[in-house]
């Protein structure tokens, strides 16, 4: 009867040890996937590379991309924490860039939202910020390509500090300008234009020609963009 | 329940458990969108978090492992196989925990085959647990 308890003693504490040697691989594991800190350099340089080879060689100015006498203008609005502005990024600009803005038929604007969260005002910053370096496309481009869940508070300084370096700005720069009126202006004016023309989400596009109402696109799939753009260009 | 009927439900479950565990690493390879049976898109938005991986491995992968290493556990003999299959058990069921936690707080969807493997490695971690206290007690008693 002492044997049989102390048996079932030995292996109650058996069962507990167990249970908390599994706790503590757990809790390492976890350790191990929030101390991820960024993109690797070997990844970055990859992205780095295909967002250079999509916009080397294109004119750009602030927050536009092309020929500034092109004459139809896409107008995104994007939150860059927005999964499905990262969709647009990786599915749909690709072949828009090629097919109408390298072809200088359509200037993109970039209108930075930040309502999603913290991490969005920081990340709509540096953007800006990046903008005034004339690499703003580059800098969306790559932030895209390395987005996160939202706010999940990947956005530090840190990864803001290597997206900005493989953007190709000066990062000093960058971090200063961040804060700068005319960052805080540019971010201001974009929700001021949003409100005007009745944009609720993102992605949203205004499709613009001169002389034209402009053409209110949310969520838009390749093939809306494309029809919308060949309309306006009269193609 | 006896020792046998133990190791045959681990069994069940376990093969269940591997079943989903390896057609979310096959979506995951592939490239494509877990079927999501109320659609919503919660399970690819799940699967294409930066949480779906761990140290750079699927988490899909990490419940394949797991699965496998408890159907192992039941073929190797005494105290080391029940030992094996609660211990990994144990594991697997903090990490269904901690990813349950991230899809409902961090990721805001939920992955319906993330929810059924999270059951499927709660009721692991009972049976084997079970199994490991159940045949010392009859061990003891015919001694």
């Amino acid at each position: 009867m002492e044997e049989l308890r102390e048996r079932r003693r030995r292996r109650l504490w058996l069962v507990g040890a167990c249970t908390v040697v599994a706790a503590i691989v757990v809790a390492i594991a976890i350790g191990v996937s929030q101390s991820d800190s960024g993109p690797t350099a070997e990844s970055l340089a990859k992205d780095t590379a295909s967002t250079n080879a999509l916009l080397d060689g294109i004119p750009q100015r602030g927050t536009s991309l092309g020929n500034p006498a092109a004459p139809v203008t896409l107008t995104e609005f994007a939150d860059l924490q927005c999964p499905f502005c990262r969709q647009y990024s990786r599915d749909s600009f690709p072949a828009l860039v090629r097919d109408y803005v390298r072809t200088g038929k359509v200037r993109m604007e970039f209108r930075a939202l930040h309502f999603i969260g913290a991490d969005s005002i920081v990340a709509a910053r540096a953007a800006g910020a990046a903008g005034l370096q004339n690499r703003l496309w580059q800098f969306v481009d790559l932030f895209y390509k390395n987005q996160k869940d939202e706010n999940s508070g990947y956005v530090r300084a840190s990864f803001l500090r290597q997206i900005g370096a493989a953007a190709g700005v000066d990062v000093a720069r960058l971090e200063r300008d961040a804060t700068s009126q005319a960052v805080q202006q540019q971010l201001a004016a974009a929700n001021g234009e949003a409100d005007r023309a009745g944009i609720r989400s993102t992605p949203s596009f205004l499709v613009t020609k001169a002389g034209q109402q402009p053409v209110r696109l949310k969520s838009p799939s390749l093939g809306d963009l494309r029809a919308k753009l060949d309309a306006a260009l009269g193609t | 329940m006896s020792d046998r009927r133990l190791a045959y439900a681990i069994g069940i479950v376990a093969l269940i458990g591997l079943g989903v565990a390896s057609y979310l690493t096959y979506v995951h390879y592939a490239g494509e969108s877990p079927v999501c049976l109320a659609g919503g898109g919660g399970c690819e938005k799940v699967q294409t978090s930066h949480y779906a991986k761990l140290a750079g491995i699927p988490v899909s992968v990490l419940g394949l492992v797991g699965y496998f290493v408890i159907l192992v556990s039941l073929l190797i003999p005494g105290e080391t196989g029940r030992f094996v299959g609660a211990f990994t058990a144990l594991i697997g069921f903090g990490f269904s925990l901690y990813l349950t936690y991230l899809e409902l707080f961090k990721i805001h969807a939920i992955c319906q085959w993330c929810v059924a493997s999270a059951v499927l490695m709660t009721v692991l971690a009972v049976l084997t647990v079970w199994r490991l206290m159940e045949a010392e007690s009859r061990v003891s008693t015919i001694a």
